[in-house]
């Protein structure tokens, strides 16, 4: 079934689409027309559509997704007028997922450039339905290294990693001043200070609120890799996560829950209920995620520097560590070869060093990175949005990014998020639980290798 | 074969809209997802490995506490749901016109929230802190609070009191609609004998609520062997290590978030053999030819 | 008959019992008006400090909310009135007609209630694929026509009718499609009313099927756009709240509009209420 992927153009994209050209030929020489994206050859100059799907897309809504992919699509046709792009969006959860995945793998159609994250690269890698993207070696060393491991199938690079984003402590200055904690110098602190700080900021106000020192969502591996443990071997070819640095990193954890310096349900602490809880005043240190800045920012309670700072993960035994996510942009593998070129382009524009100062210079601007991106040239104005972020920006270098493994969705939610579920409560301890889990986690994991 | 056709082509002729569309678009899509539980599957095909994936179901050590906790959730739920609808629908039948019409309203109306609200609902109410709903009322009676869906002992508890706990509407409506086409002669000649109302309700009502009976039990005992977002809701999945994982909460993750489908579909079937034998002792037990 | 008095511990009871039920209800259309945006308070206030009417107008301006809403009315609506018609047909067949094959058929229906709609999903999307179906509104509709609840009910319903109004109708002439339509549906009321109403709130609440199947976001019915103002990284919970609190107007307006049929009910001797 061919979807027709042709000009879509409704009234509003039209005069966003006249918009643009205005502001190009109004603006002068700071976005001219040509096609300046480098390394893929000749720009194509007929006209060319393509579709970009966009989980969380929703036209006409004011979502951090649908305005700054507005704002992508105009300021790429500033720079090349003759590409139409139609976007597709879809809600954000395993659904959409589903969706794509059956347009992409089931129907080998769909979209010529599109948003995925994680494990799905690898999957849609394997049955051949990736464009490797065509980087210059000057182009592959801007990126991120673990980024592009993450997302090398095979040897071959199958996607372009377009941010990384690293989890850090947020911290309640307020809190850390009643109590006379003094916050971390320029956010570096070590496991014991910060086990220190989180005791001294567990307690009871005199009106009964009960104020916890430390608070993190259900799907994280937080404190497991500050001892240098790590999921697998580099080769990706054996699980690691049950050596002795893995079990001390999580035994770690287990003294946190031990001291009590977590609230009572933070085992049940989706991303959203722990943001809550510190907004709320009732969490003095939340390890999150980047977003959470702009909640702040648009909270007028919350003044940056204030009352609330960002400090880096505590320091284990080795070298600075924190735990990072990746989101990436992928081009079809299609016989169509103006489109496949035209959404290299695109895709190069989405994760490179343009879009940011091209969204910016936007009435309104428009902030385009929602993290760190993950090529470095196209990071500096992350930094730029807030002196948060730049903060955040500086923390790239020691980012840990995940290897992909197909396979990986299952381990972590069937069996390594119980287990570890299982040493919190006390009911094993962290070397039982990771032992435990350790064969179950090799068999999927040789699967993925298969 | 004409005569045949002669006798029963209105009864056919009455079945067929929903047949067919039954046949295309509930049994086909079922017959080809129990031919995928033989199929090592993901969404690009697989290859034919009979019965492995039920092996694999049978020493996944998961999937055997998400059959307990299914059945161990069913079997409490279902019983409270119907007790509490019949109950319920036999307090209100007796009131006035206005009586009736206002408290099926009342007992209706949650129905409108989608159940994922509910299930948000629930979740703060079983909150693990001292405020959380549940915990204040334990404080209130001088109880310690409890860590509910905070603990891997708790949390399937909490998640089965949630469902015990709420008067399912759309049984109350049911039986509601199903008392008022009972005929009062039976009741005017019972209390002609001098029945009182107790044993009005438990010789005549229930009795001849037979098939009402027939048919919440068999639904709510397939809704409840498909519980699924209640849980996903209250205890995000699985609950801590696993506590309150069921077997639809399996299916999904492994089908759209593992991407395997021929272990999903065998899941599936598992769960199709536990429910149609379940129905048939059902309907064995309350079977009736009732008219009135 | 009874005095208020000897009524009063029961009406005590219910109201308890249904005000409780009504609690989430309640806090869905406080969360509604209050000012949140981004968070939900937590724990959730009970009687509300502020009201606002802010989420509402977010919601008014900057989604297409009204648009969803009348997708969901069409999509539920065609499936409900449908429902009622073929189910009673069904129902009646089975309840009162003989015919061979009747009795695999009805537990071919019955026993595939059980498998859960996850599993079916994807073998319904090809099937839609084949026939040409996808992001259509009848594609989303005609599924739903297949679901065999309503089957169920209207047969356990319809058996119970005396089967003499059937004969006696039939020794006046009446036609098949007559007895069907003449006696055996006005006398379905009750059942058809709960049938409606029933229908009408799975459809209404329908996300996982009509998320797949459709692309175009004009099609889109409510919960599956309410989803959509789901962040990846933020979530505006006040505009879904609200959004759900609308949403959940119409069910009302439904059950209220059939809810009086219950008291409709047949009396034997034919004398209708």
């Amino acid at each position: 079934m061919e979807r027709d992927a042709g000009v879509r153009i409704d009234r509003r994209r039209f005069l966003q689409a006249l918009a643009a050209v205005g502001v190009a030929t109004a603006c002068g020489p700071a976005a001219a027309p040509s096609a300046t994206p480098s390394g893929s050859g000749t720009a194509v100059a007929k006209p060319v559509s393509i579709e970009w799907w966009r989980r969380n897309y929703t036209p006409g809504s004011q979502t951090a997704e649908t305005v700054t992919s507005d704002g992508a699509v105009k300021g790429f046709r500033a720079r090349n007028a003759n590409y139409t792009i139609t976007i597709q969006g879809g809600p954000f959860g395993p659904e959409t997922d589903q969706k794509f995945d059956i347009a992409i793998l089931q129907q080998k159609a769909g979209p010529d450039v599109f948003h995925t994250t994680g494990g799905d690269v690898l999957k849609y890698a394997a049955a051949g339905q990736l464009s490797e993207p065509p980087l210059s070696a000057a182009e592959k060393s801007d990126f991120n290294a673990s980024a592009l491991t993450a997302t090398t199938y095979r040897g071959k690079v199958v996607a372009y990693p377009l941010w990384i984003v690293p989890w850090f402590e947020y911290i309640n200055l307020d809190l850390f001043k009643e109590r006379g904690v003094t916050p971390p110098k320029d956010g570096n602190w070590t496991y014991e200070e910060f086990l220190d700080a989180a005791k001294k900021l567990t307690f009871k106000r005199a009106d009964g609120k009960q104020i916890y020192g430390f608070a993190h969502a259900n799907d994280e591996f937080a404190f497991m890799l500050i001892d240098g443990g790590r999921l697998y071997d580099t080769a990706v070819k054996t699980w690691t996560f049950n050596s002795a640095e893995a079990v001390s990193g999580l035994e770690r954890w287990v003294a946190l829950a031990k001291e009590k310096v977590m609230p009572p349900d933070f085992l049940t602490l989706n991303p959203n209920d722990s943001q809550a809880r510190f907004i709320s005043g009732e969490i003095a240190i939340l390890q999150r995620p980047s977003a959470m800045i702009n909640v702040l920012n648009a909270d007028a309670k919350w003044k940056y520097g204030t009352n609330w700072d960002i400090a880096n993960f505590p320091k284990g035994k080795t070298a600075q560590t924190a735990w990072g996510g990746v989101g990436f942009i992928a081009v079809r593998e299609q016989a169509d070869a103006d489109k496949k070129t035209a959404a290299h382009v695109f895709a190069k524009y989405l994760t490179g060093p343009d879009i940011g100062p091209d969204l910016k210079a936007m009435t309104p601007p428009i902030e385009y990175w929602l993290a760190p991106a993950a090529r470095t040239s196209a990071a500096g104005i992350y930094g730029e949005y807030h002196p948060a972020k730049a903060k955040v920006a500086k923390m790239g270098s020691f980012t840990y990014v995940l290897p992909n493994v197909s396979t990986w969705s299952e381990i972590d939610q069937k069996y390594l998020r119980p287990a570890r579920d299982a040493a919190l409560e006390g009911k094993k301890t962290a070397k039982q639980a990771l032992d435990e889990v350790a064969p179950t986690a090799q068999k999927l994991l040789d699967e993925a290798n298969k | 074969m004409r005569a045949a056709l002669r006798r029963h082509g209105w009864s056919y002729l009455f079945v067929l809209p929903t047949f067919s569309l039954f046949v295309i678009f509930t049994l086909l899509p079922v017959v080809q997802a129990f031919v995928l539980s033989l199929q090592s599957a993901r969404i690009t095909g697989g290859d034919w490995v009979g019965l492995a994936n039920f092996v694999t179901l049978a020493e996944d050590p998961v999937f055997r506490q998400a059959l307990g906790n299914t059945v161990l959730y069913s079997a409490l739920v279902v019983a409270a749901q119907l007790t509490l609808a019949l109950v319920v629908a036999s307090l209100i039948q007796p009131l006035g016109r206005q009586g009736q019409t206002f408290y099926r309203a009342l007992f209706y109306l949650p129905l409108v929230n989608s159940a994922i609200l509910v299930a948000m609902v629930w979740r703060w109410i079983f909150n693990p802190n001292p405020y959380g709903l549940a915990n204040t009322v334990l404080g209130a009676l001088g109880f310690d609070p409890l860590l509910w869906i905070g603990s891997s002992d708790q949390a399937l508890a909490a998640v089965i009191l949630s469902a015990v706990l709420t008067i399912p509407g759309g049984g109350v409506v049911l039986y509601s609609a199903a008392m008022g086409s009972l005929p009062r002669e039976l009741y005017e000649a019972a209390e002609v004998e001098g029945a009182g109302p107790l044993t009005k309700w438990w010789y005549i009502t229930v009795p001849l609520l037979k098939p009402t009976t027939l048919y919440l039990l068999v639904i709510y005992t397939i809704l409840a062997f498909q519980v699924f977002e209640r849980v996903y809701v209250m205890t995000n999945g699985g609950g801590p290590n696993n506590a309150t994982i069921t077997i639809v909460q399996l299916v999904y993750s492994t089908a759209f978030q593992f991407g395997r489908y021929g272990l999903a579909s065998a899941m599936a079937v598992v769960l199709f053999l536990m429910a149609v034998g379940v129905a048939v002792v059902q309907f064995r037990s309350l079977r009736s030819d009732v008219e009135y | 008959m009874s005095s208020i008095r000897t009524r009063l511990p029961v009406h005590v009871v219910l109201l308890a019992a249904g005000l409780l039920s009504l609690f989430p209800l309640y806090w869905l259309f406080l969360t509604s008006l209050s000012p949140t945006q981004y968070v939900v308070k937590v724990p959730p206030e009970v009687v509300p400090r502020e009201l606002t009417l802010g989420n509402y107008q977010r919601l008014f301006e900057t989604t297409p909310i009204v648009r969803w809403l009348v997708n969901t009315v069409v999509i539920a609506g065609v499936i409900t009135a449908f429902h009622l018609l073929f189910d009673s047909m069904a129902g009646y067949a089975f309840a009162k007609r003989r015919f061979p094959g009747k009795n695999v058929m009805f537990w071919l229906v019955v026993s595939t209630l059980t498998v859960p709609a996850q599993v079916t999903l994807i073998p319904v999307f090809f099937i839609l694929r084949t026939l040409g179906l996808l992001d259509t509104y009848p594609g989303v509709i005609i599924p739903g026509l297949a679901d065999v609840f309503g089957v169920f009910l209207m047969k356990q319903f319809i058996q119970t009718l005396p089967s003499e109004l059937e004969q006696a109708a039939r020794l006046d002439g009446a036609s098949e499609w007559q007895v069907y339509s003449r006696i055996i549906l006005p006398l379905s009321k009750p059942a058809l009313a709960v049938l409606a109403i029933f229908t009408f709130n799975r459809y209404w609440n329908a996300f996982i099927f009509p998320l797949i199947i459709l692309r175009d976001p004009a099609k889109y019915p409510v919960q599956v756009g309410l989803a959509t103002l789901q962040g990846e990284f933020n979530t505006d919970f006040g505009m879904l709240m609200t959004g759900a609190a609308v949403a959940a107007i119409p069910m009302i307006v439904v059950f209220f509009a059939f809810q009086r049929y219950f008291i409709e009910g047949i009396r034997v001797g034919g004398v209708k209420g």
